[in-house]
C-alpha cells in the first residue's frame, strides 16, 4: 500500500505580542510632578510671606525694645551673656531684630566712644595723661565696645571698630605728637645743658690736663659728646645753633684761661701771647681755633667784663641804699644810738639832708598824726608820692624822719601796678579815705588782700613768672566776697539799706544815724530800735 | 506693569491646558492606531488558521481517494487513522493559530486603553499647572500694594 499523505506541521509560532507602552504611568508620574512643582512653588511663596512678615514684626521689635548702652554694659560688666538682652538668633524675627538693634547699639557706643575720646584728647591737653595711656585707654575702649557689639553682631562689631579707629586716628596722633614734643624737649634740653656744662669741663680739662694732645683729645671728646646729644633732636637747625654755642663757649673757656695767671701774668700778657702763636699747652688746641674769633670773642668779653664792673658798682650803690635804711630802722627802733647810725652811713658814702642828719644825732620830731600818715601811705602806694618828695616832707617837718624811712621803703619797692591793684582792692571793698573813722571791716578785709597780694608777688617773682597785679587782685576779691562773712555782712547791709527806704531815708554809707536824725525824719519808735540795732550789725567792729 | 504680568500668567495658565489637550488628543490616536494594527494582526492569524484547516482537509481527501484507489476503504482502517492523526495534529495547529490571534487582539486592546489613560492624565497636569501658575500669579499680584488711598 501506497503511503497515505500525513498532514506536516507549519511551525507556527506564538504571536510576537508587543511590548506594552505605559504611557498612562509616565502621564502619572508627569501629573504628580506638575502637582508637588506647583503646590511647592505655593508652599515656598507662602514662606517667603511669613518670613517677610516675621522680618518686618522683628525690625519694628527691635526698633522698639532697644536695650540701652548702658544696660548692655553693665550686663557685660556682671559677666552674663549680653544676648539674654536680645531676641534669640536664627529665626528671620529674631535676626531682624538683632540687626536693628545691633545697628542702633553700634550708634549709641560710636557716641560713647568719640564723647571718650574727647575725654582723653582733653586729658592729654592738660597732660594728665600720656602716650601710653591714651593708648591703653583707646584699645580698651575700642576692643571692650567692639567685642561686645560682636557678640550681637559680628557685622556692627567691624563697622564699629572700623569707623571708631578712623576717629582715634587723631587722638593718637595728638598724643604722639605731644610724646614726641616732650621727647624732643627733653633732647634739647640734655643737649642745652651739656652745652651749659661745657665751659665748666673745658675749663677743667685746661686746668688739670699739661699735655696738648690730650688735652686736644678731651676737647675734641666734648665736641663730639655736644654734637651727638644735638643730633638725637634730629633739628638741623638745632644742632647748628648748639654747635655754634658750643664753639662759643670752647672759645670762652680759651680766653677764660688765657686771661688767667696759669697762662700769663695778665689778660694783657695772655693776650700778646696768643697774638705771638706762643700757645703753651694750647698748642694742639690751637690749631681748630679760628684765630681772629678767638680775638674778636676776646675783645667782646673784655668789654662785657668792663660793663659789669659798672654794674656791680651799680648794684652796690642800690644796696647801700637799703643797708642806710636798716640802719636808720636800727637807730629809730633804738637798737643803736643816732651818731653810730650816723657813723656807719657815712662810712657807706652816703650823705643824708641836714635836718635828718640832726634829727639822728639830737632826736626825732613827733611826726604827722597816725590819720595823716595813713593818707601819705595811701598816696605812696599810689605812686603820687616819690622818695624825692618824701625827702622834702621830712625836711619841712611833715612828717618825722621815722616816717619818712618808712615810707621811702614803701615808695623804693612801689611798682605802677601793685598800686593800680592795691587802688582797686580799697574801692571794690569800699574801703574810704584813711582819715574816715570806722570801716574797720572793710579795711581789714582790703589788707588781707593786700598782704595776699604781697606774698603772690613774692611768690612769683621768685619763681621768675610774670606777675599780673589786678588779675590777682580780683581773683582774691572774689574769694572774699564768696566767703561766709563777707556774705552775712552784705546781707545785713542789704537788710539795713530796705529798712531805711522803708522808712523814707535814703542810705549813706559814709552817715551814722542817732536817734534824734530818724526822729527828725520822722521815724516811729520801734522802727528807730530796729534801724539803730541794725546799723551797730552793719557797723559793728571785727572782733 | 502689574497687569501685563497677571495677563501673561493667564496665557501661560491657557497654554498650559491647551498642552494637556493636545496631549491627550495625541494619545487618543495613538488608541485608534493601536487598535487597528492589532486588529490586523488578529485578522492575521485567523488566516492562518484558515490555512491549518485547508491543508488537513487536503491530506483527509488524499488519503480517502488514495485508499480507494488501491481498492481499500477510505473511510476504514489505516486510512481512517491517517485521517485521525491528521484532524489532532491539524486542530491544535488550529486552536495555537486563534490563541495568537485572540492574544494579539488583546493586547491592542491593553494598549489603547494605556494610551487613553494617560491622555486623561496629561489633560488633568494642563489644569493643575494652570491652576498653579493662576494661584502664583494672584498671590504675586496681591504683594504688589501701592500708596495708601488720602481721603478727599
Amino acid at each position: 500500500m501506497a503511503d497515505l499523505p500525513r498532514y506536516q506541521s507549519s511551525g507556527l509560532m506564538p504571536a510576537d505580542i508587543q511590548r506594552l507602552d505605559l504611557a498612562n504611568v509616565k502621564e502619572g508620574l508627569n501629573l504628580t510632578k506638575t502637582i508637588t512643582s506647583s503646590l511647592d512653588r505655593m508652599s515656598d511663596f507662602a514662606f517667603k510671606e511669613a518670613a517677610n512678615k516675621a522680618v518686618r514684626e522683628g525690625e519694628q521689635y527691635g526698633a522698639e525694645n532697644q536695650p540701652t548702652v548702658d544696660q548692655v554694659l553693665l550686663a557685660k560688666e556682671q559677666g552674663q551673656d549680653i544676648n539674654s538682652l536680645f531676641p534669640k538668633p536664627g529665626t528671620y524675627f529674631g535676626d531682624a531684630a538683632r540687626k536693628i538693634q545691633g545697628a542702633q547699639l553700634r550708634l549709641e557706643l560710636e557716641a560713647k566712644g568719640r564723647e571718650e575720646l574727647r575725654n582723653i584728647s582733653s586729658a592729654l591737653d592738660v597732660g594728665q595723661i600720656d602716650l601710653k595711656e591714651a593708648q591703653l585707654r583707646i584699645k580698651g575702649m575700642t576692643d571692650g565696645y567692639g567685642r561686645t557689639l560682636a557678640q550681637l553682631s559680628p557685622e556692627d562689631g567691624l563697622r564699629f571698630r572700623a569707623s571708631i579707629n578712623v576717629a582715634a586716628n587723631d587722638t593718637y596722633n595728638k598724643a604722639n605728637e605731644k610724646q614726641n614734643k616732650i621727647y624732643q624737649a627733653g633732647l634739647r634740653s640734655n643737649a642745652e645743658r651739656l652745652i651749659a656744662d661745657t665751659p665748666t669741663l673745658l675749663s677743667d680739662s685746661l686746668r688739670y690736663e699739661a699735655n696738648p694732645t690730650l688735652l686736644n683729645e678731651k676737647f675734641n671728646i666734648q665736641y663730639q659728646r655736644a654734637f651727638d646729644v644735638a643730633s638725637a633732636t634730629m633739628d638741623p637747625a638745632f644742632v647748628d645753633d648748639q654747635m655754634k654755642a658750643f664753639e662759643s663757649k670752647r672759645l670762652n673757656a680759651i680766653i677764660d684761661y688765657v686771661i688767667s695767671p696759669d697762662f700769663a701774668a695778665n689778660p694783657v700778657e695772655g693776650f700778646r701771647k696768643i697774638t705771638n702763636k706762643d700757645y703753651g699747652k694750647l698748642s694742639e688746641v690751637m690749631k681748630t681755633v679760628d684765630i681772629d674769633k678767638l680775638k674778636k670773642q676776646y675783645i667782646e668779653r673784655s668789654g662785657d667784663i668792663e660793663k659789669s664792673f659798672t654794674n656791680a658798682s651799680k648794684v652796690n650803690a642800690s644796696i647801700n641804699v637799703d643797708k642806710v635804711a636798716n640802719i636808720k630802722d636800727d637807730i629809730y627802733s633804738g637798737k643803736i644810738s643816732g651818731s653810730v647810725g650816723y657813723k656807719r652811713i657815712q662810712a657807706l658814702g652816703i650823705t643824708l639832708p641836714e635836718s635828718e642828719r640832726q634829727s639822728m644825732l639830737n632826736g626825732d620830731l613827733a611826726g604827722a598824726t597816725p590819720q595823716l600818715f595813713g593818707r601819705y601811705e595811701s598816696m605812696v602806694e599810689n605812686g603820687r608820692l616819690g622818695e624825692e618828695d618824701l625827702d622834702n616832707m621830712g625836711v619841712r617837718g611833715e612828717m618825722s624822719w621815722k616816717q619818712v624811712n618808712d615810707l621811702k621803703k614803701k615808695a623804693r619797692n612801689n611798682d605802677p601796678a601793685m598800686s593800680a591793684a592795691i587802688s582797686f582792692v580799697n574801692a571794690d571793698l569800699g574801703v574810704p579815705d584813711p582819715l574816715t573813722p570806722g570801716f574797720g571791716r572793710e579795711r581789714r578785709m582790703a589788707a588781707e588782700v593786700k598782704a595776699h597780694l604781697y606774698s603772690a608777688r613774692e611768690v612769683t617773682r621768685s619763681q621768675g613768672l610774670p606777675f599780673n597785679a589786678m588779675e590777682t587782685a580780683r581773683e582774691y576779691i572774689k574769694g572774699v566776697r564768696q566767703g561766709s562773712e563777707f556774705v552775712q555782712h552784705e546781707s545785713e547791709v542789704d537788710t539795713f539799706k530796705t529798712r531805711l527806704k522803708n522808712s523814707g531815708i535814703t542810705y549813706d554809707p559814709l552817715r551814722i544815724y542817732t536817734d534824734e536824725d530818724l526822729k527828725a525824719a520822722g521815724v516811729g519808735k520801734y522802727e528807730r530800735g530796729q534801724i539803730l540795732k541794725q546799723q551797730d550789725k552793719v557797723r559793728k567792729e571785727p572782733q | 506693569m502689574a497687569e501685563v504680568a497677571v495677563a501673561m500668567a493667564v496665557v501661560s495658565a491657557f497654554g498650559s491646558i491647551q498642552e494637556g489637550k493636545a496631549k491627550k488628543d495625541y494619545y487618543k490616536v495613538q488608541a485608534a492606531q493601536t487598535r487597528v494594527e492589532s486588529e490586523r494582526k488578529a485578522i492575521q492569524y485567523q488566516f492562518q488558521a484558515n490555512q491549518v484547516l485547508e491543508r488537513v482537509n487536503a491530506n483527509n481527501a488524499s488519503a480517502i481517494s488514495r485508499a480507494f484507489a488501491g481498492g481499500t476503504q477510505g473511510f476504514e482502517g489505516s486510512a481512517a487513522l491517517i485521517q485521525a492523526v491528521n484532524n489532532t495534529k491539524g486542530g491544535k495547529e488550529f486552536a495555537f493559530a486563534l490563541g495568537n490571534s485572540d492574544g494579539v487582539r488583546r493586547s491592542g486592546l491593553i494598549q489603547a486603553t494605556l494610551y487613553e489613560n494617560a491622555g486623561d492624565m496629561a489633560e488633568k497636569a494642563g489644569y493643575f499647572d494652570a491652576a498653579g501658575k493662576l494661584s502664583m500669579a494672584a498671590g504675586q499680584y496681591s504683594k504688589t500694594g501701592s500708596a495708601p488711598k488720602t481721603e478727599a
